[in-house]
């Protein structure tokens, strides 16, 4: 089977200046195998994006119930609860995680559910807090992890590469 | 074999402008003179790559500015926190004083900072000490703090519950203050290499207790972004009667 790529009338029927079907399968698989490959890889880019967004979603919550404690007299600590498990944690889908991180898991360095962040009456956290953030789409690639240092109760993004087991700054978490 | 018109007349193709021609001496040939699928497909080939190079270069300069921006907002509201930190347990203290400080002189573990800025409680006991200063980040810490210096704190840990909120202090009880375990804690990284702390008394301790200091503290977010280290920032003991 011919397809002419001319109309030119100077030729002659049949001549043979087209492409073949056979050229054009090669031609559409190539184009189909580059843009399956780059949708692949793009659909990890935007899932490791989710992912730190979650993660800077994360530092907001933390953030906003540091300054509501500051805000109120209490003497007592306040804590918050990081498990998304627990109906009381406000790292949940359904109290205004927008992310949209599919199968989205909070876990310590270690893989254990986290204990609760607890802040003084004067903001301060005594204990170190690292939460790891996985989704099962980009596992392969890292973690996005949060750290809380005390005293200041600042946190911040650090990146955990896969099969590693410490939170590093420096780790790069790509050019995300 | 020449081409042959409907009256069996010899037609001489004329070339295109946008077909690449072989015509040397201006015989027809049999060549098809437009470009190969190879050809079209290696330019095409090249064109994307060019177009994806520019698209992903725009997409990683446009995300690391992004994160640029976000590691200077931090690392600007951490230099705040920790101001505010120190001027609360400044004022809490009854005179100040400031280094070098002997082995003797530091309660905690680990390399004597150095310059420092020393908290010391009223004479009432429990004394307590509180000492501010500079170390370098230590040998397998490159991954946990960033900056080759560190402000640490080395003093009684704070107590997790405030006093009663008639009391005139915060974290630091009097008198519980001595059975806080000394710590040491890193208040903040990312500070240069160069002179990251400044520590200036404002009085001479040989003329009473001094009440008054100045400190500088540069933080550098990246590497060509420095602040907090342009003005100091005046402390002031809060003496009650």
């Amino acid at each position: 089977m011919i397809l002419n790529a001319t109309s030119n009338p100077a030729l002659p029927h049949g001549s043979k200046t087209g492409f073949t079907v056979v050229e054009l399968l090669v031609t559409v698989s190539i184009i189909g195998i580059l843009g399956s490959l780059a949708f692949i890889s793009m659909v990890g880019f935007t899932e490791q994006r989710r992912l730190r967004s979650a993660a800077l979603e994360v530092i907001g919550m933390i953030q906003e119930k540091r300054a509501k404690v500051l805000a109120q007299p209490l003497t007592e600590p306040a804590c918050m609860s990081l498990d998304p498990a627990d109906a009381t944690s406000p790292i949940r889908p359904d109290k205004g995680m927008t992310s949209g991180v599919t199968g989205l898991a909070v876990q310590t360095e270690a893989g254990g559910i986290p204990d609760p962040l607890c802040f003084t009456p004067e903001g301060l956290v005594l204990t170190p807090v690292t939460l790891v953030l996985r989704s099962p789409a980009v596992v392969d690639q890292g973690d996005w992890c949060v750290v809380v240092t005390p005293l200041l109760a600042q946190p911040h993004l650090d990146w955990r590469p896969s099969g590693q087991a410490g939170c590093r700054f420096d780790a790069g978490g790509g050019s995300l | 074999m020449r081409r042959q018109g409907v009256m069996g007349a010899r037609i001489r193709r004329q070339p295109r402008p946008w077909r690449r021609t072989s015509h040397r001496t201006g015989h027809a040939t049999d060549r098809c003179h437009g470009f190969s699928l190879v050809e079209l497909i290696i330019v095409a080939a090249m064109t994307a790559v060019v177009l994806a190079g520019l698209g992903a270069l725009t997409l990683v300069s446009d995300v690391q500015v992004g994160r640029r921006i976000n590691s200077i907002q931090e690392a600007q509201e951490q230099w705040g926190r920790a101001v505010i930190f120190i001027r609360n347990e400044v004022a809490e203290a009854a005179t100040l004083a400031t280094g070098p400080l002997s082995a003797a002189d530091y309660p905690c573990n680990g390399d004597i900072p150095n310059p420092v800025l020393v908290l010391k409680g009223p004479n009432t006991p429990p004394a307590w000490t509180i000492i501010y200063g500079i170390r370098n980040r230590a040998v397998g810490e490159e991954g946990l703090y960033r900056g080759p210096k560190l402000l640490i704190r080395c003093g009684p840990q704070p107590l997790a519950v405030s006093a009663p909120p008639d009391a005139t202090f915060g974290h630091l009880d009097p008198t519980k203050v001595n059975l806080m375990p000394q710590q040491q804690t890193v208040l903040l990284d990312r500070l240069p290499a160069n002179t990251p702390l400044q520590v200036q008394l404002l009085g001479d301790p040989a003329n009473g207790p001094v009440l008054d200091t100045q400190l500088t503290i540069t933080m550098q977010a990246g590497t060509d972004s420095t602040f907090g280290g342009d003005q100091p920032v005046r402390m002031h003991v809060q003496r009650t009667p």
